[in-house]
């Protein structure tokens, strides 16, 4: 089994001279469910859609199950593997629920009856209503049914949740963990919800820029980075220059607020050897990591 | 399944088209017999070879594919509908979409072309006397050959352009096409304008087989064309 499902090397587009990708370096492990993170315009969309071979890029590579997207017959092999949710989720206006379902169905040989079936019930879909006449959450509903039936080894979701209620939220997350568990899918999902990413995803990665900004275990990355708080003497000068690790320093009067991403002990002992009076190490929330990481990109 | 898709998307035009024909078959017919009869065979044939061109090149320019993107099956869309990107994420290729969806169409053009032939003959007593039933079928399968070509400029236009621009892009490249043809002196085996008009079985009692190979030849590389743009085009 090879290490990374996808994997991006400098992978550079541009929309009329606008730099959308900038040198865009992922891997996602094979296997593990990826939040992938940014705000908009941040890059995600056309990371995905590059992926999904609908972009060509303009320079470097990108990779899925160790095969290069983009050429022809070989990227229709790769989407034979791939369960894809698009972040509009726009379905064929002609169509009903019942309709959609047997046209996707016909294309993949691994489709799973069973999950089919499961879906149809819990998000209670009318099989013979027009995809018109479906609200939007619906829609994503459906298409969620779409992408996680067809047995697919990676499942490519663009705002999965977007336009769902709190409680569909929460089925949906259950389901894509449950799906990752159970058939070793691997999950690469955009979000602008932290918390939702918090809750199921294992690995991260931050867009910014068209840049991958930070990338790893999620609970790596959690139990390397701190929030450390000092609080230094009048006499006290502030360092012009911190331990390697720093990533963002916030002063207030006589109060320095750090965001380290690793190195916390040698920062609190660089604080501490410059007199620092209180000297507190926090973890720190996902959330706190992303806008740290994207403010000061 | 791409043929049934393509289906669901184009059956509410082709009975739009099939109604549209129907009524106005259906009220010259009407008209035609409340009236004296026309027994000036000139004038008979040269308004037909006028009047079924422009109805097969609508027909052509409403059914032209909209490439490989999602047509509503009423009405026009502006810009790329959102489902086109599901329908790229199947395991299918760009050119297997294409051929689908421009075959289904053409198929169904040329489906329209016969009904209308048809209907023409059983309804208009008039044609028996002015054309042998032979020569009206040979009539026939020129005009839809020679509108395959047309057909295909829409389906180029539609890799590219608007549903609304592809219908109008395509009533405009032919009408530029039939004033060259009537403007100019073009060689007869490319002139598939008159190949339908004054050249036509009808009038020269004989099948532009050069015209109407040219037609096709141009449909293939129409459709080359179109399948160049699909597969380099992003979405």
């Amino acid at each position: 089994m090879m290490d990374f499902i996808i994997e991006t090397n400098q992978l550079c587009k541009s929309y009329g001279g606008r730099a959308a990708l900038h040198g865009l370096d992922m891997q996602v492990p094979t296997g593990s469910i990826f939040g992938f993170l940014g705000r908009n315009g941040a890059g995600k969309t056309t990371t995905i859609k590059t992926l999904m071979g609908l972009l060509r890029s303009d320079s470097g590579s990108a990779h899925v199950f160790g095969q290069a997207v983009g050429d022809g017959d070989r990227s229709a092999e790769i989407r034979r593997r791939i369960g894809f949710v698009t972040e509009d989720k726009e379905l064929y206006p002609y169509m009903t629920v019942e309709q959609i379902i047997r046209f996707t169905r016909s294309f993949f040989p691994h489709w799973r009856h069973d999950l089919e079936k499961r879906y149809m019930d819990m998000f209670e879909l009318p099989p013979h209503r027009n995809i018109t006449q479906l609200s939007k959450g619906m829609r994503s509903k459906l298409m969620l049914l779409l992408a996680m039936s067809r047995g697919a080894e990676l499942l490519i979701l663009d705002e999965p949740t977007d336009g769902l209620d709190p409680a569909a939220i929460e089925d949906i997350l259950r389901e894509i963990v449950a799906i990752a568990a159970s058939t070793e899918t691997t999950i690469f999902f955009s979000s602008h919800q932290l918390s939702e990413v918090e809750h199921i995803a294992d690995h991260i990665g931050i867009i910014d820029g068209g840049k991958m900004i930070a990338a790893g275990c999620l609970d790596d990355m959690k139990a390397s980075y701190r929030r450390i708080e000092v609080v230094l003497p009048d006499a006290a000068e502030i360092p012009a220059r911190w331990v390697e690790g720093v990533q963002t320093v916030k002063t207030d009067g006589r109060m320095i607020s750090l965001l380290a991403s690793h190195n916390a002990e040698e920062i609190a002992e660089q604080a501490r050897s410059i007199g620092g009076t209180t000297v507190e190490s926090f973890p720190v929330t996902l959330k706190e990591i992303f806008l740290e990481q994207v403010r000061y990109n | 399944m791409l043929w049934y898709k393509a289906w669901l998307e184009t059956r509410i035009r082709v009975a739009f088209l099939i109604g549209f024909l129907a009524l106005v078959i259906g009220l010259s017919g009407w008209a035609g017999r409340a009236g004296p009869a026309s027994h000036h065979t000139t004038g008979v044939l040269t308004s037909l070879t006028t009047q079924v061109p422009l109805v097969v090149i609508i027909v052509c320019a409403v059914l032209g594919a909209a490439g490989i993107a999602t047509q509503p099956s009423f009405g026009v869309t502006k810009g790329l509908h959102g489902s086109t990107l599901f329908t790229l994420s199947l395991p299918v290729s760009r050119a297997r979409l294409l051929i689908t969806r421009a075959a289904i169409g053409w198929f169904e053009a040329m489906g329209i072309v016969a009904l209308l032939f048809c209907g023409m003959w059983w309804i208009f007593p008039t044609l028996k006397l002015v054309a042998a039933p032979v020569t009206w079928m040979q009539y026939g399968l020129t005009t839809a050959v020679c509108a395959s070509a047309i057909y295909f400029v829409a389906v180029l236009l539609g890799s590219f352009l608007d549903d609304q621009w592809r219908t109008w892009g395509t009533m405009l490249v032919s009408g530029a096409l039939a004033g060259a043809s009537v403007r100019f002196r073009l060689p007869a085996d490319v002139d598939i304008f008159r190949a339908m008009t004054k050249s036509s079985p009808l009038f020269a009692h004989t099948i532009p087989w050069g015209p109407m190979g040219f037609s096709l030849l141009l449909a293939v590389i129409l459709f080359l064309v179109t399948l160049m743009i699909v597969q380099r085009r992003e979405y």
